[in-house]
């Protein structure tokens, strides 16, 4: 390469190179040294405290509850929303054929609250669960059913916002999914046809789930990271509550930093969080990465 | 139709055959009152342009496609309804549609594992609860390792698909196929994914699994040359329909209609409409069209017919000579390519044996025997 062309190389990257290291990577470290201080924002120093905060949070009873209900979420928004997400997309990768029209009405209507802001949804989601006007609980006691406190029961409000999640997902996950199925080779499903693969299920086994092996392990990766990030609907629906019961790592970080400027607490939070984050998205993609694309 | 003249076996039931069958996507007829026979043992190639209607008609007679009308039978058994997989009848795809995430073992053991295991006892492990199942897995592990070495892919078992050039996917296609002895055998262009050199071995492998394994081979193919070096019986197709079906020789020598003999032949063949320039070649040319292939016409100083060269153009051992008659039909001659050259715009006498010469009816295009 001559000098000219790795000039014209360093102008092209250059900029971006900069901006990502002044606002992400010096930023970043900074949170890391912070992690070990008991620096409050606006104050004029900092006493290093060594692993203090990593203790507090894996010792108190508010952190492990933070981490145990963001655990729970992610453990129930995980599964259903893949799940889901597949099912959806299956059942309308089937109906395209015979009723188009539907079937693009049916995906706009599965994708609405991926495109719509999730804090707007979050207060059409206050009005249809609020206990004694929502829409879900006139219903339900119309029905003789009992109406639970959806958002103000400490034993119920992690699922409703997990039932919430879900309804998030879902669509994105499935508009992957019908992606990933559009790109089966039609021929392979003839050759299954052929090999005696005629029920839906060996043919779902032979055919379709093996080849939506990447297509699955994105959505895994991305949903996962979703998940554990969950703070909208915390920080709109309960702000965590009741007495702690919805508070996940996310929201105790946001409070802890910007509502009590424990910045070197929410420092150490942040950098648990994104380290188990890195964790759990590396283990994903080598353990499963080598079985999804055969070759 | 000729079908039963040649038939090897005759008396025999057909192996698989299609009676009178139509095919309509919507408003469009793709294959109308299609009827071919297909006895064991034999070695038949469906040739057509692209667009003919000979894939359509493959899958109909593998089962992927159900016929608007018409019967499929099998040994005089009507199988229209039965799936493919009931009518054990063995596809080998054009893009080989092989699995990519199984081994070359699973891909070929796949036909009979699905027809031998339960869902249940294809499991991983089903093998180690149930004795029976380990039996029938054992069997199967035995008939894919046979079928493996009788296409030279035991070195390559345990290679997934991917790993492996094209003439190799193209064998474990084959063995896919081959490995639970079908009652017919359907190759869907089975060579267009390889190279010239390749092809030509591929073409006495295929020739040699036919004599070797005497199943009925039905190939589908748009290449006239894999039709005519492979095929027992060639069943041309054109627009849906059976424009003729006979054994390679006949098809070239005396071709059942005008669109047969132009679509078979390397080079399209000479049409000269009623008139004197057909008289001139043969007495009856003033009434039928007269077809000559370019290989036949020669320069011949007694020759009937006078051309003008337009261009010629060298092809090595050929030479490929266009010309134009007064009348303004364009010709084509195929000459040797030693031969020398007449100069541009000259006019020069042809001449073509009788015996060469194809007469057909200038309105129907069927074919009027006009030699001796």
């Amino acid at each position: 390469m001559t000098l000219r062309e790795s000039l014209s190389s360093l102008l092209l990257t250059g900029p971006a190179a900069l901006a990502l290291v002044l606002f992400i990577f010096l930023p970043v470290t900074v949170v890391f040294v912070l992690a070990f201080t008991d620096y409050q924002i606006g104050a004029s120093g900092a006493g290093w405290v060594g692993l203090d905060n990593f203790a507090q949070l894996f010792g108190s009873r508010l952190g492990r509850n933070a981490i145990f209900n963001t655990l729970t979420y992610v453990a129930i928004v995980i599964p259903a929303s893949v799940g889901l997400g597949l099912l959806v997309a299956l059942g309308l990768h089937g109906l395209a054929g015979s009723l188009p029209r539907i079937t693009n009405a049916l995906k706009a209507v599965y994708f609405l609250p991926v495109a719509a802001t999730l804090v707007a949804m979050a207060v059409s989601w206050q009005m249809l669960l609020h206990p004694s006007l929502g829409l879900v609980n006139t219903w339900a006691s119309a029905l003789g059913w009992p109406a639970p406190l959806w958002l103000s029961d400490r034993d119920l409000v992690l699922y409703t916002l997990a039932v919430i999640g879900i309804w998030q997902t879902v669509g994105y996950n499935m508009v992957l999914f019908l992606a990933g199925l559009a790109a089966i080779q039609p021929s392979l499903y003839d050759a299954a046809e052929v090999d005696g693969a005629t029920g839906g299920w060996s043919r779902f086994w032979l055919v379709t789930w093996p080849m939506l092996g990447p297509t699955t392990l994105f959505v895994l990766v991305v949903t996962a990271a979703n998940a554990f990030r969950v703070f909208e609907t915390v920080a709109t629906l309960t702000k965590g509550g009741p007495a702690f019961a919805s508070d996940t790592i996310v929201y105790a970080l946001y409070r802890e930093g910007f509502v009590y400027f424990k910045a070197g607490y929410a420092s150490a939070i942040t950098v648990v969080f994104f380290l188990a984050l890195l964790l759990l998205t590396a283990l994903q993609v080598w353990v499963i990465e080598r079985r999804v694309h055969y070759r | 139709m000729s079908d039963i003249l040649h038939s090897p076996a005759k008396g025999d039931l057909p192996a698989l055959s299609l009676c009178d069958v139509s095919k309509r996507f919507g408003e469009t007829e793709v294959v109308s009152g299609f009827s071919l026979d297909l006895y064991a043992g034999e070695f038949v190639a469906l040739l057509g342009a692209s667009g003919s209607g000979k894939s359509t008609t493959l899958r109909m007679l593998a089962g992927l496609e159900r016929p608007t009308s018409g019967k499929v039978m099998m040994r005089g058994q009507d199988v229209t309804a039965l799936r493919p997989a009931a009518r054990n009848i063995a596809l080998m795809f054009q893009s080989y549609a092989l699995y990519p995430h199984l081994s070359v073992r699973q891909n070929i053991a796949t036909p009979l594992r699905q027809a031998q295991l339960s869902a249940a006892a294809r499991l991983p492990g089903a093998g180690l609860v149930s004795p029976r199942t380990r039996a029938t897995e054992a069997a199967i592990a035995g008939r894919t390792k046979e079928v493996a070495e009788m296409l030279r892919l035991g070195e390559l078992l345990d290679r997934k698909p991917g790993q492996l050039s094209g003439g190799q996917q193209q064998r474990v296609a084959l063995a896919r196929a081959l490995v639970r002895d079908p009652s017919a055998f359907l190759l869907d262009e089975p060579l267009s994914n390889l190279d010239t050199a390749l092809r030509n071995s591929t073409r006495e492998e295929i020739r040699e699994l036919h004599r070797s394994t005497g199943h009925a081979f039905l190939l589908v193919t748009h290449d006239q040359a894999d039709a005519l070096s492979m095929a027992d019986r060639i069943a041309v197709m054109i627009a849906g329909r059976i424009a003729q079906c006979a054994p390679a020789a006949e098809i070239y020598h005396r071709p059942a209609n005008r669109d047969v003999a132009r679509f078979i032949g390397a080079h399209r063949m000479n049409i000269l409409s009623p008139g004197a320039e057909a008289a001139a070649l043969h007495p009856h040319g003033a009434k039928i069209e007269i077809g000559v292939r370019p290989e036949a016409l020669r320069i011949d100083p007694e020759g009937a017919l006078t051309a003008t060269l337009t261009s010629a153009a060298f092809h090595g051992e050929e030479t490929l000579l266009h010309l134009r008659t007064p009348a303004g039909t364009a010709l084509l001659a195929v000459i040797d390519g030693t031969a020398s050259l007449p100069a541009k715009g000259t006019q020069i006498r042809l001449g073509a044996p009788a015996a060469r010469l194809h007469g057909f009816d200038a309105t129907t295009g069927q074919r009027v025997e006009i030699t001796p």
